[in-house]
């Protein structure tokens, strides 16, 4: 391109190569073919020129469809997952599987203390309670204190908060618009335990047995039962 | 002697002359799907778009006198219309993404595709298809005005944004 090119000049240039890169002069050799009509075909034989681009047409609107389909289809699964294992309402929760979600597969008695690390239960602990993004399991355990920093995700009240189990809030952004719902997250699976009341900010502070205790911002103390949804002031 | 060109009808139209069809399509199949590419931005329906002329082309009888002419006006009236019948879709054209290798040409090249429809389609046919304005304003049912308008402010804008 010389520096004196006219706007005229570039625009007639670009648009020829432009053109040029995206039809190719060999493009169009098969397309010929298709104009060849055998003598008695019927005008909406396959292969009739004149039928070309109606069929064109379908197979993109078939296409469509089929994307339409997938998208009906993903949302509908993700309508159904809401009722699936992968949120489990607060009902279907037995207190076996609200003890999995509060403790782990293994029992709050069989934790240990952090700096007690090397024991054979501490080993057994943290092999078990993987942390939520190195397990594919949506059933899997909520992270002890001995997956920290990896944890429990809270939700709240119309907030997301996001705690270690046993640590202090570590983010806070605009989510969920339910209130009075606590979502507990882990591996990969959310939890959702309707609550009656707004209780604002959540910290869990600890866990035993099927309930996780949590810490408002103004330092109130509650429980809440994983197998009744129930959220006590302690 | 040769054996006669074997006839092919569509519709009731006869089409005395294959060879020359094929020769035509041949010569002009390519620039006419560049110019309807330029003008939709989607290879799939410019291909359409210019199988449907030909279509058409094999039942015009006498020839034109200037077969580039009449088939290129073909594809411009055949792109306007569809432009028109799909008036949603054609002012949410996908953007024509290829690259041209030439950074002045690149930039001019994405110029062109950001600027609305009308004045992108009236300086293709301008500076492309080198149409007259009159047959541009024919094609695309305005006012010649109209048509200079929009190469006018088309151009302003080129000229106002290239480096």
């Amino acid at each position: 391109m010389t520096p004196h090119a006219t706007v005229e000049e570039r625009l007639t240039r670009a648009l020829t190569r432009a053109a040029e890169l995206a039809v190719p002069e060999s493009s169009i050799d098969g397309e010929l073919g298709r104009f060849h009509q055998e003598p008695g075909q019927a005008p909406d034989a396959p292969g009739n020129p004149t039928m070309r681009s109606p069929h064109r047409r379908a197979r993109r609107v078939g296409v469509a469809s089929l994307a339409a389909s997938s998208v009906v289809i993903a949302l509908v699964a993700v309508l159904v997952s809401l009722g699936s294992p992968n949120l489990v309402p607060r009902t279907q929760l037995t207190a076996a599987q609200a003890g999995r979600l509060a403790c782990g597969p293994i029992s709050c008695r069989a934790l240990v203390p952090e700096k007690r690390a090397g024991s054979v239960a501490d080993a057994a602990a943290t092999t078990t309670s993987a942390p939520p993004h190195l397990t594919q399991n949506a059933v899997s355990a909520v992270p002890t204190a001995l997956d920290r920093p990896t944890g429990l995700v809270v939700f709240a009240d119309g907030e997301r908060y996001q705690g270690s189990s046993r640590g202090h809030v570590l983010a806070s952004t605009p989510g969920e618009r339910a209130r009075g719902v606590v979502y507990l997250r882990s591996g990969g699976a959310t939890y959702r335990f309707e609550t009656r009341g707004r209780v604002g900010e959540l910290t869990v502070t600890s866990h035993k047995g099927s309930s996780v205790e949590l810490r408002s911002a103004s330092g109130a103390r509650f429980a809440l039962d994983l197998t009744t949804s129930q959220l006590e002031v302690k | 002697m040769s054996a006669p060109a074997r006839l092919v009808t569509v519709g009731k139209v006869a089409i005395n002359n294959r060879a020359a069809f094929e020769a035509a399509y041949r010569e002009h199949a390519t620039a006419l799907t560049r110019l309807a590419w330029l003008l939709t931005g989607s290879k799939e329906k410019a291909e359409d778009i210019v199988h449907e002329v030909f279509v058409r082309y094999q039942s015009v009888d006498p020839p034109p006198v200037s077969e580039w002419s009449y088939l290129r006006r073909m594809v411009v009236n055949q792109v306007i219309d569809e432009s028109r019948k799909a008036a949603t879709e054609a002012r949410y054209l996908p953007q024509p993404e290829v690259e041209l290798d030439d950074p002045e040409l690149d930039e001019t090249w994405e110029l062109v595709c950001a600027l609305p429809q009308a004045q992108r389609q009236a300086l293709i046919l301008r500076y492309y298809a080198d149409l007259p304005v009159a047959e541009i304003a024919t094609a695309m049912s305005m006012p010649v005005g109209t048509v200079k308008s929009h190469i006018h402010r088309g151009l302003e804008k080129l000229k106002e944004n290239v480096t």
